[in-house]
């Protein structure tokens, strides 16, 4: 592991332009607002509406309503600004801010969990304590997940990054499960910042002046961990009580405004990025600017969603907007850091696989035939566990086999799809979710939906094809400069991820009709298939594991990295497109069915490894069938788990597959 | 795609016979860097031919280039006449033969699955792994002396060994020239000796030409025919080990005051640094 240089090394691109570039923020927020109250209320109406004395609804709307909205991004944007300035400086690492380190997911699932579990304790102050308690206990797993490299700066962002993801999947499970009444939580938890009166604003106002006090007095101490925690020590400084002190005023933040407003993402990384590029050194200076940048751009932030909103101005969360920039922001600082931590593809080559006796594939495949088995014939109703009896079968097959088929074909193409990744860019993290391949083909279904074309499903395996391979090429160039490194990848990937997020949020949030299954969609239900459908996914993903064996040549040499596929005659640029290709087909049809979110293309492949899929060929059929059985598996637990109810198959396979996901990450 | 049939080097050949690589002018600028400039040079079959200068002599982008794996600013490279550009990819494998400064990890396969990878030129995609393809790999390991490593995974292996392995899948390529980026630059002197000989003489028994990247003069004077010195990108010594090895000589290469004795036994010339 390198140690991290590049924190105070980016390269101040002058101080003219990035003040200027402030300057310009906070003048097109402060004409766009000037702007947006004017529209709200005539200013010569505005001194009445101040003093209260108009009993007119729309002033006082415009005093209830638009100006404590105004004054709630101030302080969110400025306790952002500061709770990532203080991350960024404790962990020594340019990509930490609350939502990359999955602090504000943690507080919002705890909320979640709140609201359903003691609605009556969720006033302010026990709302803050929840969050409190959710943003720290994220933050102890992922600092937990990455003990020994805490300085390593992807691997933590990495884990951050996982977390939220997962604390947004059991969010999303829980929204499934209460819909009616939760649905409000969607809107709020993606960071909506609509306010019926000052409450919040008289809340959060002391509590922050006093956290930010705090730091004040601590600052010295604070601008010694610059020097590197050897330095500092012999300096005097307890570093450690400092780094605790640091991480819990930096939640406190983080949660207070969680708990006002909801998640909104990347204010905190892009704030202090900002002031870093004008070249300020010092500690002190860069809290203070962060926190005013940090303040800027989210009012800016949120004054032109209110614009380009208009009416619909109460229903699309700032958060979902700041997210949907932070997406590319966090991949262009990822693509200056020049530093990469470790090299994960050693790591995970040189595990010793187990030796399988037999043929393991002819286990894996009696194996899958087992599940298939129990998938369709043992299901329970108010009595019990039952297997079909012979009478049964013929009026529960026609039910129960179109979904298990569609499990089935979706397991199998993940799988399939998985190893061809990982294979393609030599990176055993690598998988159609991991990488954001599957997010592209989610973004691309969900743009569909919003043209005015009738959404059939070749359209949507279309649209999502097209979306998977976008993804994937923004992928491969940007990691062009870097060989494909692993870490750097596997962010990018989780960046486009974040990007679909937001966009699925602001899609909900928008209120269309069209939308209303998206959600069960993205958790990825099978319930809807239909016997044509599954047949037809059957036969596509028979086809594309045939077509992936035929790559299977290219396939057993692409790992062994550019340079030496190129010495043996393999054409390179055609293989990796024709195998991108394929990939995103694969992944995009395994996605209509399941949903974006299964981590199978991760689990499956990786298995297959561990049991001696080391060739191209073997390790496909292995993954192919293992995701095939994962996901049949997933799909019947999620029908029986909680009888009568039904989890959808790719929620389960989610839940399942993070913890995985995180274990792999913890092995490093 | 099949090879056209082609005479090794023709009649109307511009440079005289036995010329292999034929390069001229070539300028490498990266980044507003240049890092070589105006190199030209004609490497002749059969020779087996060092690149020594200091890092970021450009010994490693000349190589490189030589593999096909990046291209030239400026300037041309002729391959048995042929531009290099005009070579399809498996045509140019089934000639030239690249082994990277730092073999990547091979995920976890084992040594004889990965000499079997040193096929791909003559097989391709789909076609059989025919019987004669399991002789070459076979002939690989023999001549290796990488037989009891065929059942190991290769990243098992230590630093000398995992060489030879790799060297193993560059037989089985058979190709009749060898590129080598600093084949030695990771392991200890024993290996280095141990590698080197098989390099040289894999060279005499079956006629290949090798270029090889070496960082040790000692070594490189010892195993090569002729030295090719490059400082700051431009070729600035070119000639046997015997004329090259002079004190004057090597302190143009290295900038630094270097001396030479003889070998006590033999008698071959050894630089040191003063």
């Amino acid at each position: 592991m390198k140690d991290v240089r590049t924190h105070n090394g980016a390269a101040p691109s002058g101080k003219g332009p990035t003040l200027l570039l402030t300057a310009l923020l906070f003048a097109s927020a402060l004409v766009l607002t000037l702007w947006s109250l004017s529209v709200q209320l005539p200013i010569r109406q505005w001194p009445d509406a101040l003093g209260g004395s108009d009993p007119d609804i729309a002033s006082i709307v415009w005093r209830e309503g638009a100006l404590p909205r105004l004054a709630v991004s101030w302080l969110a944007g400025l306790a952002l600004g500061v709770a990532g300035a203080l991350f960024q400086q404790v962990l020594r690492n340019p990509l930490a801010e609350p939502s990359t380190l999955g602090v504000s997911a943690g507080a919002q699932l705890a909320l979640v969990v709140g609201t359903l579990l003691a609605p009556n304790l969720m006033n302010p102050w026990g709302r803050e304590v929840t969050a409190f308690a959710g943003a720290a206990l994220a933050l102890l797993l992922v600092l937990s997940l990455v003990r020994a490299r805490l300085l390593a700066t992807t691997t933590l962002v990495l884990a951050g990054l996982i977390v939220t993801f997962y604390a947004g999947s059991l969010s999303s499970l829980l929204v499934i499960f209460n819909h009616d009444y939760l649905q409000t939580i969607f809107i709020w938890g993606s960071g909506s910042l609509v306010q019926n009166g000052w409450d919040n604003v008289l809340y959060l106002l002391p509590s922050i002046a006093g956290i930010i006090g705090l730091i004040a007095l601590m600052h010295r101490s604070l601008a010694l961990l610059d020097l590197g925690e050897e330095a500092a020590r012999g300096l005097g400084l307890h570093v450690g009580r400092m780094r605790l002190l640091g991480l819990v005023l930096a939640t406190i933040l983080a949660s207070l405004t969680v708990s006002a407003v909801g998640v909104v993402g990347f204010v905190g990384l892009a704030a202090p990025a900002l002031v870093r590029q004008t070249g300020i050194r010092r500690f002190s200076a860069r809290l203070v600017w962060s926190a005013i940048v940090g303040c800027v751009l989210l009012w800016l932030s949120d004054q032109i969603v209110q614009a380009a909103f208009g009416s619909a101005r109460e229903l699309v969360p700032t958060g979902a907007m700041t997210a949907l920039l932070g997406g590319p922001l966090l991949i262009y600082l990822m693509h200056r850091l020049k530093t990469v931590d470790i090299n994960l593809t050693n790591a995970a080559s040189t595990a010793q696989s187990y030796r399988v006796y037999g043929r393991p594939l002819l286990w894996l495949a009696s194996f899958l035939l087992v599940l298939l088995l129990i998938a369709l014939l043992v299901g329970r109703d108010s009595s019990g566990w039952h297997w079909a009896s012979s009478g049964q079968i013929e009026t529960l097959l026609p039910w129960r086999w179109p979904r298990v088929t569609a499990a089935l074909a979706a397991g199998l193409m993940l799988g399939v799809t998985g190893a061809l990744l990982q294979r393609l860019t030599g990176n055993p993290m690598a998988s159609p979710e991991v990488l954001g391949l599957s997010s592209g083909v989610a973004i691309g279904i969900v743009v569909l939906l919003t043209l005015p074309i009738v959404p059939s499903r070749p359209a949507q395996l279309g649209a999502g094809a097209l979306g998977g391979c976008l993804a994937m090429l923004l992928l491969l160039l940007l990691g062009r400069r870097s060989d494909l490194a692993p870490e750097q990848m596997l962010l990018g990937g989780v960046a486009i991820g974040t990007a679909m997020s937001a966009l699925t949020s602001i899609a909900m949030a928008s209120g269309d009709p069209r939308m209303s299954g998206l959600l069960t969609w993205l958790a990825g239900s099978t319930w809807s298939v239909d016997p044509q459908t599954a047949l037809l996914a059957i036969i596509a993903g028979v086809v594309g594991t045939v077509g992936a064996l035929g790559m299977c040549r290219w396939l057993d040499i692409l790992p062994l990295g550019p340079a030496t596929a190129q010495t043996l005659g393999l054409p390179l640029v055609r293989a990796r497109l024709l195998l991108v290709a394929l990939a995103a087909l694969l992944t995009a049809t395994a996605t209509l069915l399941v949903g974006p979110l299964s981590f199978v293309g991760l689990m499956a492949p990786h298995m297959a490894r561990f049991l001696g899929g080391r060739l191209a060929w073997r390790h496909l059929c292995m993954a192919g069938l293992l995701g095939a059985a994962i996901m049949v598996a997933a799909d019947w637990l999620g029908r029986m788990i909680l009888f009568p109810y039904e989890i959808p198959a790719g929620l389960v396979a989610t839940l399942i597959g993070t913890p995985y996901l995180l274990w792999l990450l913890r092995q490093r | 795609m099949s090879a056209p049939p082609m005479a090794p080097y023709a009649a109307e050949d511009r440079t005289g016979p036995g010329i292999l690589f034929d390069i001229e002018r070539v300028n490498v600028v990266l980044e507003r860097r240049t890092i070589l400039s105006s190199v030209s040079l004609a490497i002749k079959r059969g020779q087996v031919l060092g690149l020594i200068g200091h890092n970021g002599s450009g010994k490693s982008t000349l190589i490189r280039l030589l593999a096909r794996q990046s291209r030239p600013t400026a300037g041309s490279i002729h391959f048995l006449n042929r531009t290099l550009d005009a070579w399809g990819h498996r045509d140019f494998a089934r000639q030239v033969a690249y082994l990277p400064q730092l073999p990547p990890a091979a995920g976890g396969l084992l040594g004889r699955e990965l000499v079997a990878l040193g096929r791909f030129p003559w097989h391709g995609a789909l076609g059989r792994f025919t019987l004669d393809d399991h002789r070459h790999v076979e002939d690989a390991l023999a001549m290796t002396d990488t037989a009891i490593f065929a059942d190991r995974a290769v990243d098992t292996l230590s630093g000398g060994e995992r060489q030879r392995v790799w060297l193993a899948m560059l037989m089985a390529q058979n190709a009749s020239v060898l590129l080598l980026d600093e084949p030695t630059s990771a392991l200890d002197l024993a290996h280095q000796v141990d590698v080197l000989t098989l390099v040289q003489r894999l060279a005499r028994e079956r006629g290949l030409t090798i270029i090889v990247v070496l960082h040790e003069i000692n070594m490189a004077a010892r195993f090569c025919d002729r030295l090719v010195a490059l400082r700051a990108g431009r070729i600035i010594e070119d000639d046997t080990p015997q004329r090259l090895m002079r004190s004057v000589t090597l302190e143009r290469v290295f900038g630094l005051p270097m001396g030479i004795i003889s070998h006590p036994e033999g008698g071959h010339p050894i630089a040191y640094v003063r």
